[in-house]
């Protein structure tokens, strides 16, 4: 390849990997300064002032909304692959009478935008009274189609053969579910976990509705309300951010691997 | 290989129970939801539990009299007509900036999607920051300049851009990813046996490689106009101290969009009806995208 290319290619590339991180360096800067910043930019605040995160930590439930928001995600998520796991292995592994029509007749859901359902959804909450709890959050998080047919994709890569051997071996449904197709599928299964960890943990719509309380805000809403208070300095929102952006970029550091896995397997 | 001849034959009721979770959620939290909102779409709804059905007045409502439906789905087209364009050429240039052996890949995979992890809230908040009246900085750097201050948020005309432009920043890691793998697709002799014959970079790429990734720039394009057509964190988060108590549900000055205005009927005004009928126009709208999307480029599953 030409040189004056390849420079180029690094010159768009190094482009962009500024425009990615700067609102993060400058979000860092400003939640270490003590005021407001007003007059000229600093390139780093020296010395770096930390009441921010002092005040954003104990003046507010944020320790309470990590909380939340890890309750939330966890349960949303191994609830979410649980139930998908089982009918993705029903939907492949398993052949019987109408079972693609079936299929496809749930998978239709998809296309249902989210803005739509959460008119409906939220009544329903309200009629049975899960307003301001944890299974009102996450319960619905529980039946997504997307996980089922990602699953039922890799599913039927497992081979005829082997399931049929473990049936001839006197292995029930169960056992070939939970001891042969579960450990088979650990990477896959290991990718959608972050992957739809990932987004509970940023979901804002559906928590901003069904909580109520402070208390209950996961950090999503919680971050909002700050931005709604005129009380509250940009310097303490930033520190709030960094707070609660923290485990999930951390997660994200290890795991980023997982995460373009499952964006490839949700494109193609 | 046959999807449909894949699996243990069984009979009986235990394929059933293996799908009884999924089927009783979805029954619940997606079909019967379905069908109760499109009910209320049909009512006269509000919080105290009245409702008296009223057949197509919410929609007539919206499409004849309401001040504020128009306005709402002129920005979100607006917001599409920004971002569409903004997301394709962003993930077109690092799709094909990637590809082929690029140095230290994994790291810049890693750093642009570095906004895709991130939760759209903290996003726009951050942005708000940064083009926020007194101590943002884009309004310091106008400043320097010799520009005046600009209230970024006071009008749609500047919301809109800004928001797009944030949405375009945080799926970039996304479209690299859709582009480069759409790119990488492409069998390498192709564009070998074009280069021997003496065909410049620009020309594979303009005569090679864009005709045969269409299908894909077609798909994204599908992909970021759904995508726009629920906007509502972003502007949730602009709106917040913007709008002034100057009417009951703060419709008036704020930039509405069609998920926000749904939001703000349904939410702030207790108006389920007319809320549920605006989510219902606006559904009909992204599902004449997804078809057309269908009639050319195939059969490809697109969640909304």
């Amino acid at each position: 390849m030409k040189k004056s290319l390849l420079t180029l290619k690094y010159l768009v590339l190094i482009i962009f990997v500024l425009v990615s991180i700067f609102p993060y360096y400058w979000m860092i800067i400003t939640s270490l300064c003590e005021h407001e910043w007003i007059g000229n930019p600093t390139i780093f605040p020296i010395p770096p002032y930390l009441g921010c995160f002092k005040n954003a930590l104990f003046d507010y439930p944020f320790l309470r909304w990590t909380l939340n928001t890890f309750i939330i995600s966890i349960s949303g998520t191994l609830g979410c692959l649980f139930f998908a796991s089982l009918a993705a292995f029903s939907f492949s592994c398993l052949q019987w009478k109408f079972r693609d029509l079936i299929f496809y007749v749930l998978l239709s859901t998809l296309f249902l935008p989210a803005f739509l359902m959460v008119i409906p959804q939220f009544l329903f909450i309200a009629e049975i009274g899960w307003m301001d709890t944890y299974w009102g959050i996450f319960i619905p998080s529980w039946f997504s189609m997307i996980t089922v047919f990602l699953l039922r994709q890799y599913f039927f890569s497992i081979p005829n053969e082997i399931l049929n051997a473990a049936r001839i071996d006197g292995a029930n449904l169960w056992q070939i579910y939970w001891k042969l197709v579960i450990p088979n599928s650990k990477i896959v299964l290991m990718t959608l976990f972050v992957f739809n960890f990932v987004g509970q943990w940023n979901s804002f719509l559906w928590p901003l509705l069904v909580t109520q309380s402070n208390k209950m805000d996961v950090l999503a809403v919680g971050m909002a309300s700050f931005g709604g208070d005129f009380n509250i300095t940009y310097n303490q929102i930033m520190a709030g951010s960094i707070l609660s952006l923290a485990p999930i970029l951390l997660m994200f550091i290890f795991l980023s691997k997982y995460v373009s896995k499952g964006l490839e397997m949700r494109i193609t | 290989m046959n999807e449909n001849k894949m699996g243990i034959p069984v009979k009986g009721i235990a394929p059933f129970l293996f799908i009884l979770p999924i089927l009783i959620g979805t029954g619940i939290f997606s079909f019967s939801c379905f069908l109760y909102v499109i009910r209320l779409s049909f009512l006269e709804s509000n919080l105290f539990g009245s409702s008296a059905f009223i057949g197509l007045k919410n929609y007539y409502y919206l499409l004849f009299e309401s001040e504020y439906f128009y306005v709402a789905l002129i920005h979100t087209l607006y917001y599409a007509l920004c971002s569409v364009p903004l997301n394709l050429f962003v993930g077109l240039s690092l799709g094909f900036a990637m590809y082929s052996k690029i140095k230290y890949g994994s790291f810049f995979r890693f750093v642009y999607l570095i906004p895709w992890v991130s939760s759209g809230v903290i996003v726009a908040l951050i942005f708000k920051y940064a083009f926020s009246p007194h101590w943002g900085i884009v309004n310091w750097l106008l400043g320097n300049l010799g520009f005046e201050e600009i209230r970024w948020f006071k009008q749609a005309e500047t919301t809109i851009p800004i928001a797009a432009t944030m949405g375009a920043w945080q799926t970039m890691g996304l479209g690299m990813i859709i582009f480069l793998g759409a790119i990488n697709s492409i069998p390498k002799n192709l564009s070998e046996a074009a280069s021997l014959e003496g065909a410049s970079t620009l020309q594979i790429i303009r005569y090679i490689i864009l005709p045969l990734i269409k299908p894909t720039i077609f798909f994204y394009l599908v992909f970021c106009f759904i995508n726009a057509f629920q906007v509502f964190n972003v502007i949730y988060i602009f709106m917040q101290g913007v709008v002034g108590p100057d009417d009951a549900m703060g419709l008036r000055g704020a930039t509405l969009t069609s998920a926000y205005f749904t939001y703000i009927l349904a939410f702030r005004g207790s108006q389920f009806g007319r809320a549920s009928a605006t989510a219902i126009l606006m559904f009909l709208i992204m599902l004449s995208a997804l078809l057309i999307q269908r009639r050319f480029i195939g059969r490809k599953i697109t969640p909304l």
